[in-house]
Order: structure tokens, then sequence, then C-alpha cells
């Protein structure tokens, strides 16, 4: 049943999405063509102005869309398909809470993690029109041939600690939209004033353990990865428990932010 | 199995923001009968409609429909008709149907497309540019496509003319599995009491009869809409002077 409602959550969403990521990345080529046209050194005129211009103006607007876009399917398709109207129908589906939950938490990370790489990607016609096609590719391949295992490890690691976050991200929001729905009057500002809280709770968490964490490792530790990372396998050892402590922390924030949403729409569920 | 008994609610109480909405009501409702549930605005049919979908959840008390209290089991032999537009703008009525197909096993694909069909309304039609009226039948029509044993319709013929309110009529009646029960919410008792078994009158949350039409009228002779109109009358502000005299007649 969770698979279905993926299917449903993200159909609501993909046609927008598409339009505004291939709107990125048709901007960003017409940026690199118009770099390329600077560079063959045509009269500056206020219509060669304009057509430089255009493409950066056009970057800036998608790249707006894509904020309003990752707000709505982060805060909007929470809000308004489980606690509002659209609710009436998701809640008499006969699944249980947490699968409304967690489809609604995949698809806002899908999108999320999309929209990263898109952003990565639309850099690339950048870079090649500022360095060239056979540079741009040259240093591509210096790079990739440089990388060792250890550090292909490093970056799937961190990529799976990303995606982690990004959830993390989104369920903090269903939490605290969660409990703005506890009252009948004032919800979103119940749920704003959640959110930060949660936020400055989290912050103050974070500092205890950053000094404690200081107090308990010795200096020898500290020193090790400060140096570099990568080179030997004593601090690659310490770089994956570095690692691993924040993979934890996350996860963990993510279970609790679940179990906050999951409970208060199982017992204390309240439709306007 | 399904039990005798198929709704029952045990001192059911309901607060909102400290007001009152419901208040120990009892309620014991069997199969294969349509039900009045009526009352004026405000006196609380739609908060308990809610309380049985478990879109709300009951400050006291208890719900069991089928002998189970609000959860995924209920709400696959729960059939909803609620008084707002749940659709979604994406949506359109084939993805709809798609969806109930997919999570109700008792939704009629069949029937529901017949149904559409007779409107004019295409699967391949986008909900969110229907007029409110047509948004209303489409919801309507997925809701009597299931072979639902409790059907739950909140205010299905408020605020629409005579003619959708026969086609809404006749289509409730005509479609639904007569082993289930239907439950209508309603003010508007005299477009409907020709087709009910039994009614229930609410006023200010608590349930103040609940009979049989066939011994009300047998008993006191009258119609329903007479008994309801003698169990709700109110009673209007006269705007008179001390003389006795309308102030409106100066």
């Amino acid at each position: 049943m969770t698979s279905k409602l993926l299917k449903y959550e993200l159909k609501s969403s993909y046609q927008y999405m598409l339009i505004v990521w291939a709107a990125m990345i048709v901007a960003s080529i017409g940026i690199s063509l118009t770099v390329g046209m600077q560079d063959s050194a045509m009269e500056s005129t206020f219509i060669t102005n304009l057509i430089y211009v255009i493409p950066y103006l056009l970057y800036f607007a998608a790249a707006c869309a894509l904020g309003v876009a990752m707000i709505f399917v982060i805060v909007i398709r929470f809000y308004k398909g489980l606690l509002g109207d659209e609710g009436y129908l998701m809640h008499t589906l006969p699944v249980r809470e947490w699968q409304l939950v967690v489809s609604r938490a995949l698809a806002a990370t899908i999108y999320t993690v999309g929209s990263i790489l898109v952003v990565f990607i639309s850099i690339v016609p950048f870079l090649i029109a500022a360095n060239g096609f056979s540079e741009f590719f040259s240093v591509i391949g210096e790079v990739l041939g440089s990388i060792s295992f250890k550090i292909f490890i490093i970056i799937v690691e961190v990529l799976i600690l990303v995606i982690f976050s990004v959830l993390k991200s989104v369920y903090q929001v269903y939490a605290a939209l969660a409990i703005g729905q506890l009252v009948d009057k004032y919800r979103i500002l119940l749920a704003v004033g959640a959110y930060i809280g949660i936020s400055v709770a989290l912050t103050i968490i974070a500092s205890v353990g950053i000094t404690l964490g200081d107090l308990i490792l010795s200096d020898e530790f500290m020193s090790h990865w400060s140096i570099n990372p990568f080179e030997s396998q004593h601090e690659f050892f310490y770089f994956q428990i570095l690692l691993f402590f924040a993979f934890v922390v996350t996860v963990a924030q993510v279970i609790v932010f679940h179990i906050v949403t999951e409970r208060i729409l199982t017992k204390k569920l309240n439709l306007l | 199995m399904f039990t005798e008994t198929l709704l029952k609610t045990n001192n059911l109480t309901k607060y909102y923001s400290g007001f009152r909405a419901l208040d120990n009501v009892n309620l014991e409702i069997g199969r294969g009968k349509i039900i009045g549930l009526l009352g004026p605005n405000g006196s609380g049919k739609t908060t308990l409609i809610k309380l049985i979908n478990g879109l709300i959840t009951p400050s006291s008390g208890e719900i069991l429909v089928d002998g189970n209290n609000p959860g995924p089991y209920t709400k696959s032999i729960v059939s909803y008709l609620p008084d707002k537009n749940y659709f979604a703008n994406w949506m359109k009525v084939q993805d709809v149907f798609n969806m109930f197909a997919d999570f109700y096993g008792d939704f009629d694909m069949n029937k529901a497309r017949d149904m559409c069909a007779m409107l004019n309304i295409r699967p391949e039609d986008r909900i969110k540019s229907m007029s409110k009226g047509t948004k209303e039948k489409v919801q309507l029509i997925l809701c009597m496509s299931r072979n639902a044993q409790l059907y739950l319709l909140d205010e299905p013929i408020a605020g629409v003319d005579p003619a959708a309110r026969d086609y809404i009529l006749s289509t409730i009646i005509n479609n639904y599995n007569e082993e289930g029960t239907v439950i209508i919410s309603t003010h508007l008792i005299s477009e409907i009491e020709r087709v009910l078994d039994e009614v229930i009158f609410i006023q200010n949350g608590q349930v103040i009869r609940h009979d049989s039409v066939d011994d009300i009228k047998e008993n006191e002779g009258k119609s329903i809409d007479e008994v309801f109109r003698e169990s709700f009358r109110m009673v209007p502000y006269m705007n008179v002077n001390q003389e006795g005299v309308y102030r409106y007649d100066k």
C-alpha cells in the first residue's frame, strides 16, 4: 500500500518538477552559449547585451521556481494533502497513518535530491563555457582517475548522509505541521513556532554534544583528520567514525520526527 | 463474518476548544437500513460522521464499526461522502477511479464509468476545471460505486437545485449495497423522508430520538418533517414595543 501511495504522491507533482528542472538546464545552456558569443568579440549593442542578460534572468527565475517547488513538495503537499480538505480522501483510505506519512516523506525526498542533482548538472554548461569543452573533460578525467577506493567509499557515504539529511529536514517540517494541527485556530502559527522551537532545541543539543565531544576526544584524534582524512588507514578510520556518528544522529532525528508525526496523526488527528 | 450490529457508539463525547460538540452519544445501528441523521445546523451531525471515519478523535467514549475501532479495517467497509471537495488539483477523473480501485477492494470501476458517462463526464476530464456541482456528483459516484457495509453521506443534498436532489437521491437508493446501511445527514427532511427506514434526531450534540419511521407514523400520525419541526421549533425574535405593536408596522 505504501508503494501505491508513493506512486500517487509522485504523480501529484512530477509535471511541475520536470518543467522547473528543464527550465533550469535550458537556462544554464543558454548562459554557456552567450558566454561563447561574448568570447567571439561581437560588437556590444543593446540587442547583444539583452541576449547576454536574458539567460541569466531565466536561470534566476528557474532557481526561484525551484525554491517554490521545494516548498510545494515538502510543506504544501503535506499540509493540504493530509491536514486540509484532501485529508478527507487520504485519511479514509484503508491504510495506516505511518504509510501516509512515509509515502509523502519519500516523495518529497526524491524530488529534493533530484533538485540538488539538477542544480549540479546545471553548473556543467557554465564550467564547459568557462574552460572549454576538451579542458573540462580532461579535468573531469583527471579527477575521476585520481579517486582512490577510500575516497570513493567516502563519497558514497557522504551521498547517503545527504539523502538522510534531506529526509530529516522533510520530517522536521512534518512534525511541526502535525503539532500545529492539534489546535483549532492559529494552526500555521503554532506549526511555525514548533519548527523554530525544534530547530533551537537541536542547536542547543548539538552545541552541548560538540562541547562534550571536544572534552572527551583527545587532541590526537582532532589532529588526525584536520591534516588529511584520506591518506593513511589510520586517518581513514577516524573519518569513518565521524561519518558514522553523523549518520546515527541524522537517522535518530528522522526516527523521532517520524514517531512524533505518526503518533499525532493516529491519536490526535483533527481535520477541520 | 460481519457482526449483527454494524455501528455502535458508547458514551461518545467530543469537545472543540472547550465547546461540547457531541455529548454522551449512545447509538446502536443494524444492517440493511437507510437512516436519516437529522438535526439543525451545528447540532453535531458532521462531528459524529467525522468521528466514525476517524478524521477526528473522540474526547471520550468509543466507536465500533462492525466491532472494530476506526482504522484500516473499518475504512475498508465504510464509504464516505464528505461535505468538502477532497480532490487534489492534479487529479483527472480516471486518476481518482484508479486510486479507489487500488485501495478499495469493493470499488466497481465499470459502475463508476457508466455513472459518469450518463452525466457526460469523461475519464480524462480534469477535476480542477469542473463546477462545484459536478465535483460533488463525481464524489457521489465514487461513494456509491463501492459495495460497502456502511455509507456515510454528509449533507448530500444541501445547496443543490431540486433536479440535482432527485438525481442524488435516486443514485443513492439505486446503488447502495442492500445488506449494508446508509446514514444520510441532512436538515432537508421533506426531501428524503420517503426513503428513510429510521431517523436519529440530534440537537446540541445529544441524540434526542432514535426511532423507526413506521413507528413514528403509526404512533403519532405525522410525517417526519412535521415531527422534526415540532422537535426543533425555535421561537423567533419578535421585535415588538411595549404596546404590543411590531416596530416594523409603524
